[in-house]
């Protein structure tokens, strides 16, 4: 029981959170960043080569370091989202200046060029070959099996707890409100005094480094990684919940990310009731009406299923 | 006016500013004094907006120099600018549609604590205090020009000439030694028009100055008390409106160009 | 007071130069100049790789012709609707099973699957352009690209669900490679030539539509200005409705090219989406003729990055032609940051005031129109 809810809130979490992520980048700056899968990838295989100490070489794939002990979990995660923070600011610099459309392309090249080196550079990430026994955290306390699985339910939704706060914090206050202006028309916002260029990159930095966060849980809970799971689908799914949930509204992004997860997931349990060849079919079935609800929420709906509620300065309320 | 020279609030030394090939401001050298309105009028395509645009920082020149408060500015971002006390308002308003007049305005004013990433690591409790006394200074601008009771509204629920209000009040709220104002009265009713014009005249008399185009011939010739007139992107007479009105040169651009 | 200087009968209009230097007289469009340096690059591998970076410029131009007809396809559609139509690639897609269900199921010869595939896409076209970007003009452009990649994903998945996702193989039998006399490349009359010959019909066919008749010059006027256009008597609903039917049959006829040599399956269309992209940006979106230089460019540097990295496998990286795509990508970054209008662009700055653009970091590279 306990594996079935984890199965569905552990990775449905992680969904929400690097969807917070591309929601401070995208809903409150008016950033395209079409490379989310990028970053993700990036915190994923930092926390899994500094969690568990291994650093690929050519030919022979996984070996241990040397005399050092591997990361600390907890390490292993800041670094995760240091380095793709860093990863987000290096490539933000040039590209920044862009505006949306082109900036969804540029991001998108960046970020297959990304998940290429990725795939082939294995003296460098494994390459081809899974990266394997990535600790959970936890685990020296509690048993494997269900028990840890529900830690690890309950660490990570003290991480997304703990990703909204912040979040919230931030996007309430004064740093938060010059975001919306440069959303709203950045050469207005310039006009009126604010240093936008630097806005778009610190905004841009934070939402990577959160993305690299989700990485990092994903790597823990799978506690593999295999190369190729950092396709563009996870960038697709961010873009529907934050569509769906609003942009610009971290509450709706989290009902957002719930509740389109709970669709997917659903059509996954579905499919064991029903016979076979209308199986395969369910799941491109379930794409479609994803495409179709992300026309229609944009036709419709722009605001998302929340509407953005009008932000009250701290001091106001 | 007093007979005291003054050294100029804004110096334009030889500024040129061409697009593919036409240049819109051409060699353009001229002064704005302080603590006075002064007008600029021209024909279409003098090259009053690229001027203005110029100064304010959204193009740097070609060649040639902008000093403002005897620093040159040319070059520097726009905001940077701003900061100084240069700032300008749109010809047609670019309100930020999707936040409430109290936070357009907001978000024009010199930079309080919690601007800075920094500020909200370290100082959390300083910016709430800022806010309140942002908030309280808004709100008296709000009050002078009469939007008091739009605080809350979306900027893009506000009439044409709310907006135009709005782009001025939000130019206030920056602290401005020099106000380049573009065609701050165009299309709007002639009660608001006197409003607003009072207000700058009012603004003036607390030390503002203004810089202002305007096409409108009634308007600059009562309320300037200096007149700048361009021609194909560089000056082409100055003086007084009286002296303006009159002068042949003047009247010849308009009908040639 | 001092009187300025009398102004002068027309305001001074310098000779535009492709390098912005004032005392050049010699104009040099930039596309000669984009070729010329393709060329160049073509020689220096040669030299270092030999044979098989010639091989790789024959494929790269036959690539690169069907990188053309979707590139122009797509830069007429962001011309005109001023948004970069992400379903672009599945409707290439679309267009290759259309021809698959006409010549494989139904039987019929492949030149009938050229013109139903070309219907269909087109009436796709006309379709989402009444259903859904019709509504989305007053809104941004990312609204609408966003929804185009609803449409994408709804295009895949359909064609998936129809047709299932393994590779289907058109009723075609092209011949055997054939040798090019002494030199030792091979070259192959279906999937090389009748792609170049194809392309370059319809290319021709645009370029005399866009100059010469009446809807083509419409479509010229909407795409530069709509406003300006509609006071001209045009009707720019009928003008965008045409612009989707021939970007339709031009991304179909693509789409059959491409399954010709690659086969049909659901990710036909979106895996080269990228590349077309690419083409349209380094030509310069708008432009049709922009198109045709990008996608014979993207083409041939993206075979020619197969061989050179496939040389550098093992020395610096481990990949090798797998990295096929770098080239390009990296071409057209380096074009989105320097000059963003593309090669048949409007130039806004020098490449010199470009590069201080990007490191100065307050200046914005898209400049509104002086006012």
């Amino acid at each position: 029981m306990v594996l079935q809810l984890a199965g569905f809130v552990v990775p449905a979490t992680i969904l929400v959170i690097l969807s917070l992520g591309l929601n401070l980048q995208w809903g409150h700056t008016g950033l395209f960043n079409a490379g989310v899968a990028a970053f993700v990838g990036v915190g994923a295989y930092s926390f899994g080569m500094l969690s568990t100490g291994k650093f690929a070489s050519p030919g022979v794939g996984w070996y241990h370091w040397g005399p050092d002990q591997p990361w600390h979990i907890v390490y292993a995660a800041l670094a995760a989202m240091v380095l793709a923070g860093a990863l987000g600011v290096l490539i933000a610099i040039p590209t920044l200046r862009l505006r949306a459309d082109y900036l969804a392309i540029a991001t998108l090249a960046l970020a297959e060029i990304v998940r290429l080196v990725f795939k082939n550079e294995r003296h460098f990430t494994g390459g081809d070959q899974n990266l394997s026994f990535i600790p959970r955290p936890f685990q020296s306390l509690v048993p494997s099996g269900p028990y840890l699985d529900g830690v690890f339910m309950l660490v990570c939704v003290a991480v997304l707890l703990g990703v909204f706060l912040v979040l919230e914090y931030v996007t309430r206050s004064p740093w938060g409100r010059n975001l919306r202006a440069v959303r709203e028309d950045e050469e207005a916002t310039m006009a009126l005094g604010k240093d936008a260029f630097t806005l778009k990159l610190t905004s841009f930095g934070i939402g990577c480094a959160i993305m690299g966060l989700a990485g990092a849980l994903l790597a823990s809970f799978n506690q593999v990684i295999v190369p190729d799971q950092f396709a563009p689908a996870a960038t697709f799914s961010a873009y529907v919940v934050v569509i769906l949930g609003g942009s610009g509204n971290n509450r709706g992004v989290i009902l957002g990310g719930y509740l389109f997860y709970l669709f997917s997931w659903t059509t996954q349990q579905v499919k064991g009731y029903v016979p076979s060849d209308v199986n395969l079919r369910l799941d491109y079935l379930n794409q479609i009406i994803v495409g179709v609800l992300l026309i229609v929420f944009i036709l419709f709906r722009p605001e998302g299923v929340l509407p953005e509620k009008k932000y009250l300065p701290a001091a106001m309320r | 006016m007093s007979g005291t020279p003054a050294a100029p609030i804004l110096s334009i030394r030889n500024v040129t500013k061409a697009f593919g090939g036409l240049r819109a401001v051409d060699r353009c050298t001229l002064d704005v004094l302080p603590g006075r309105i002064t007008g600029l009028i021209g024909p279409n395509g003098a090259g009053k907006s690229t001027l203005f645009n110029v100064i304010a920082g959204l193009y740097a020149p070609d060649s040639g120099q902008v000093l403002f408060d005897g620093e040159q500015v040319d070059g520097l971002p726009p905001h940077r600018i701003v900061r100084k006390g240069l700032v300008k308002t749109f010809q047609i308003p670019r309100e930020l549609r999707n936040m409430t007049v109290l936070e357009n305005l907001m978000v024009a004013a010199p930079p309080i604590a919690g601007e800075r990433i920094i500020d909200l690591v370290w100082r959390p409790w300083e910016i709430r205090k800022a806010e309140a006394e942002l908030i309280h200074r808004a709100e008296g601008v709000m009050e002078s020009v009469g939007l008091r009771s739009l605080r809350d509204e979306y900027a893009k629920n506000l009439s044409g000439g709310q907006k135009k209000l709005l782009e001025i009040a939000r130019a206030l709220m920056a602290r401005p030694k020099l106000l380049l104002l573009d065609e701050p009265v165009a299309g709007v009713n002639p009660t608001l028009a006197k409003n607003i014009l009072d207000m700058i005249e009012g603004l003036r008399n607390r030390g503002v100055t203004f810089f202002l185009v305007e096409h409108d011939m009634d308007v600059v010739m009562k309320r300037c008390e200096w007149i700048i007139v361009m021609h194909q992107g560089r000056r082409l007479v100055e003086g007084l409106p009286e002296e303006i009105r009159t002068n042949p040169t003047v009247i010849d651009s308009y009908l040639g160009g | 007071m001092a009187l300025g200087m009398a102004g002068r009968t027309s305001p001074r209009v310098d000779r535009a130069s492709a390098f912005d230097v004032s005392t050049t007289r010699f104009v040099l469009p930039r596309w000669v100049f984009a070729v010329l340096l393709v060329l160049a690059a073509i020689g220096v591998l040669w030299a270092i790789f030999g044979k098989p970076i010639l091989q790789a410029t024959i494929q790269g131009l036959v690539v690169g012709s069907i990188y053309v007809l979707g590139a122009s396809g797509l830069s007429l559609t962001y011309g005109i609707k001023k948004f970069a139509n992400f379903a672009h690639g599945d409707m290439m897609t679309v267009g290759a099973y259309a021809a698959f269900t006409i010549n494989v199921i139904v039987g019929q010869n492949i030149v009938l699957g050229f013109v139903f595939a070309a219907i269909t896409v087109a009436l796709v076209g006309v379709f989402l352009e009444l259903a859904i970007f019709r509504r989305l003009e007053t809104r941004g452009p990312v609204s609408a690209l966003i929804a185009s990649v609803g449409v994408s994903l709804v295009l895949q998945n359909a064609v998936s669900a129809i047709f299932k996702t393994n590779v289907l193989y058109l009723n075609v039998n092209p011949p055997q490679d054939f040798a090019i006399g002494a030199t030792g490349l091979s070259f192959n009359a279906v999937k090389g030539g009748v792609t170049l010959a194809v392309s370059v019909a319809l290319i021709l066919f645009l370029h005399f539509m866009l100059k010469y008749t009446t809807l083509g010059k419409a479509m010229r006027a909407c795409a530069d200005n709509l406003d300006l256009a509609r006071t001209s008597g045009i009707n720019p609903r009928n003008v965008i409705l045409w612009t989707w039917i021939i970007s339709g049959s031009f991304a179909a006829v693509a789409g059959v090219l491409l399954a010709v040599i690659v086969n049909v399956y659901p990710l036909l269309g979106f895996f080269v989406l990228l590349f077309i992209f690419a083409a349209v940006i380094i030509g310069g979106i708008g432009s049709p003729y922009g198109a045709m230089i990008g996608g014979l460019i993207i083409g041939v540097v993206q075979k020619l990055s197969n061989v050179v990295f496939g040389a550098l496998q093992g020395r610096v990286l481990e990949g090798g032609s797998e990295y096929e795509p770098v080239g390009a990508f990296v071409v057209m970054i380096l074009v989105l940051l320097f000059m963003p209008e593309g090669i048949m662009g409007v130039r806004r700055h020098s490449i010199g005031g470009r590069l201080t653009a990007l490191l100065v970091r307050h200046r914005q590279i898209e400049v509104k129109e002086p006012g």
